[in-house]
């Protein structure tokens, strides 16, 4: 809140500066006023550093004309008010013991809950009920239930791998949720790994390390999101692996998501790659067609819309790589049937997505995906169109032909034009056994997984 | 004094103009309602979109926009940060941003080829969102097109309303000239407007820059616009 000597402080210099200046370095500041002292907080360094050297001895003078009859000295600090604190947790140690186990859950009221979500940084927004399950996700999805009644003791650590935006952060929050609510005493904290680097080198540099380590290593369920950003931190590497094996030895569950497996993430150390894969690892995979609608129905529900299935079909079946899409396009729909007073039809949605479905369209063309899948699997261009039918050429081509079906709305008659001009059935009898190999070979589905998600950005 | 400059002018550069604030009121509309409406209810803190990304070419309104979200909710008491994502090169100026209310981030597509920068900012992305800090995003091409390398920070500039703003058509400028300078208490004849239609970019930046200078010359000279003031104002501007 600020006070009124920096409001008039404000309209004078809204006469002074350009919008940009005002909007960059003035408008961010906050002000509190005691007695003859105005301190002016900046959010960070860079701005306390810029009004510092631009502005503050123009703030002083305002102040003071405003002010004639008291000396007002400015002074300019990092911080502000916000609804929650970024700084180091409460170090609470007293309170990090491990609740007695096996006890049944305490009756607790509605804002207790809320408050031991917030303690826990947890969003209690996501919960396993509107985590739309598919195929794609459905082995984690039952894991972390699971986990969420018998923390520490099923799936430990539980180690969530996939791409960018398929609910890996949902699913863990989920859990955090779930054991709260089942065990309401539960000591739970969630963050991601960026948040997890800063507070162990703030508690480094306050010489509160000690606190620090006791903190994570009292918990009786850790959720650290995005773990392959601690790649190349030493330091941190070092710390966590310590207060891993503190609380997997103590029973408590150790929750970790990553972009991939763990195997895979370089710059992280062998130790903990290894402890990484001492639980469980699950894959989420982009989810497919109806996973998609029933999601975009589901949002859709949150925002109360009605949204016609053939609307969902429409855009699930062109918007595929990730849910933060699929959402993104469900909020442009739903913005101009507000704005309009239009209900939601095929026509309105089409038109309303047009310039996202053509920037789409113009990414997943045939020739581009002959050209991704000739570069992913190392073979010349031609080779999709020649008449050569070897394993290793036929192999791709049929892949290429398989996601040519999947990522366009061309006909089959039309793939096989483009692929050396083959009949359609031979698109037809590729894209069958592309679906076949995905279910008995590992390496095939990890292939098309991996060239969907490079067609699919 | 009075003589004409040449038809074919250079683009003028003129000063800053600070009676014209970008407000909402003097943003040209156009084809864009849904957009305006929505980062409207952004800046006063309603609706249901925690983010928006604006994408447009050079000229269609985007800073506008993001200046006048910026004042609405000052305005409303909200506490505001407005950056250019070519400053993201120090991961130092996103720090604590969080705890602003709106944040407005412009030039997207000038964001730094750093992982560093990216890094930074799918980080600030995520501490936003913890602290329900509202973001306006801008660039001149969608978050698909930006071909952003870390795919954690692009999923996450994709994941809120994303609108593409339709520029001023080149036939409505004068439409536009008329209706801004209405805006500021001025009339101007179609003789002035095609006056400047014809010695001026046809770009509405450089159009209502122009036109803000000939507000304040009016104002300094207590004088109509007429192509006689435009004429002597485009050579007093050409000589400094």
């Amino acid at each position: 809140m600020n006070t009124p000597i920096w409001d008039r402080c404000l309209s004078q210099l809204e006469n002074e500066l350009t919008e940009q200046q005002l909007n960059t370095w003035i408008r961010p500041l906050q002000a509190t006023h005691d007695g003859s002292k105005l301190v002016i907080m900046a959010p960070n360094q860079f701005v306390r550093d810029a009004v510092e050297t631009r502005y503050v001895s123009r703030i002083r003078e305002i102040a003071n004309l405003l002010s004639p009859d008291l000396a007002i000295d400015v002074a300019l600090e990092i911080g502000g008010s916000t609804p929650m604190p970024i700084e180091a947790p409460v170090l609470d140690t007293a309170r990090a013991r491990k609740p007695s186990s096996g006890q049944p859950p305490a009756v607790i009221s509605a804002g207790d809950l809320a408050m031991a979500t917030q303690r826990a940084r947890l969003n209690a927004d996501f919960v396993f009920d509107n985590f739309v399950e598919g195929k794609s996700n459905q082995l984690g999805r039952a894991a972390a239930m699971q986990i969420g009644k018998n923390p520490g003791s099923s799936y430990n650590p539980f180690f969530i791998c996939g791409a960018s935006g398929l609910g890996k952060t949902h699913l863990m929050h989920a859990v955090g949720n779930s054991i709260l609510k089942n065990r309401p005493g539960a000591r739970v904290m969630y963050l991601n790994s960026e948040r997890y680097v800063s507070e162990m080198v703030s508690a480094l540099q306050r010489n509160t390390i000690n606190d620090f380590k006791r903190f994570y290593r009292g918990l009786d369920a850790l959720l650290i999101d995005d773990i392959q950003f601690f790649a190349g931190k030493d330091r941190t590497q070092e710390e966590f692996f310590h207060t891993f094996n503190a609380l997997f030895e103590g029973g408590s569950q150790v929750i970790l998501t990553c972009d991939r497996y763990p195997k895979e993430v370089e710059g992280l150390e062998d130790r903990l790659k290894s402890r990484f894969q001492w639980g469980l690892t699950v894959s989420v995979e982009p989810p497919e067609l109806e996973t998609r609608v029933a999601i975009l129905h589901n949002k859709a529900e949150l925002s109360n819309v009605e949204l016609p299935s053939e609307v969902s079909f429409f855009i699930a079946k062109r918007i595929r790589s990730n849910v933060r899409e699929l959402e993104g396009a469900l909020r442009r729909v739903i913005a101009n049937a507000e704005f309009t007073g239009t209900p939601i039809t095929l026509d309105f949605a089409r038109d309303a997505l047009r310039d996202l479905l053509a920037v789409q369209s113009k990414i997943t063309t045939i020739e581009n995906i002959q050209k991704t899948v000739a570069e992913y699997f190392n073979i010349r261009l031609s080779d999709l169109s020649a008449k050569t039918r070897s394993r290793s050429i036929a192999r791709p081509r049929q892949m290429a032909m398989c996601l040519a079906k999947e990522l366009t709305n061309k006909s089959l008659p039309e793939i096989g034009q483009a692929f050396g001009g083959r009949d359609h059935t031979t698109v037809l009898h590729g894209c069958r056994r592309i679906a076949e190999l995905k279910e008995q070979d590992q390496s095939v589905e990890e292939d098309y997984a991996n060239l969907l998600r490079t067609l699919s950005v | 004094m009075t003589s004409d400059p040449s038809p074919v002018h250079p683009q003028i550069p003129f000063s800053f103009d600070n009676t014209t604030a970008s407000t909402f009121d003097l943003f040209w509309a156009g084809d864009n309602g849904v957009a305006i409406e929505a980062v409207e209810a952004l800046a006063a803190g309603e609706g249901q979109d925690a983010q928006i990304f604006l994408s447009g070419s050079a000229g269609c309104g985007k800073t506008h926009l993001l200046m006048a979200a910026c004042q609405r909710a000052s305005a409303t008491g909200f506490r505001i940060a407005y950056l250019s994502a070519a400053d993201i090169q120090v991961a130092a100026s996103l720090e604590g941003l969080e705890q602003v209310d709106l944040v407005c981030l412009d030039n997207m597509d000038q964001l730094p080829r750093q992982p560093e920068s990216e890094e930074a900012l799918f980080h600030f992305i995520n501490r936003a969102r913890e602290h329900h800090a509202r973001l306006l995003i801008a660039s001149r091409v969608s978050p698909v097109q930006l071909r952003i390398q870390l795919p954690d920070l692009a999923t996450r500039l994709a994941w809120g309303a994303s609108f593409k703003l339709a520029p001023v058509p080149e036939e409505a400028l004068g439409e536009l000239l008329v209706w801004r300078a209405g805006h500021l208490g001025l009339t101007l004849g179609s003789d002035e407007v095609n006056y400047l239609l014809n010695r001026f970019p046809r770009d509405p930046v450089s159009l209502l820059n122009a036109l803000g200078t000939l507000d304040q010359a009016s104002m300094q000279l207590q004088r109509r616009i007429t192509t006689a003031l435009i004429r002597e104002v485009l050579v007093r501007s050409e000589s400094h």
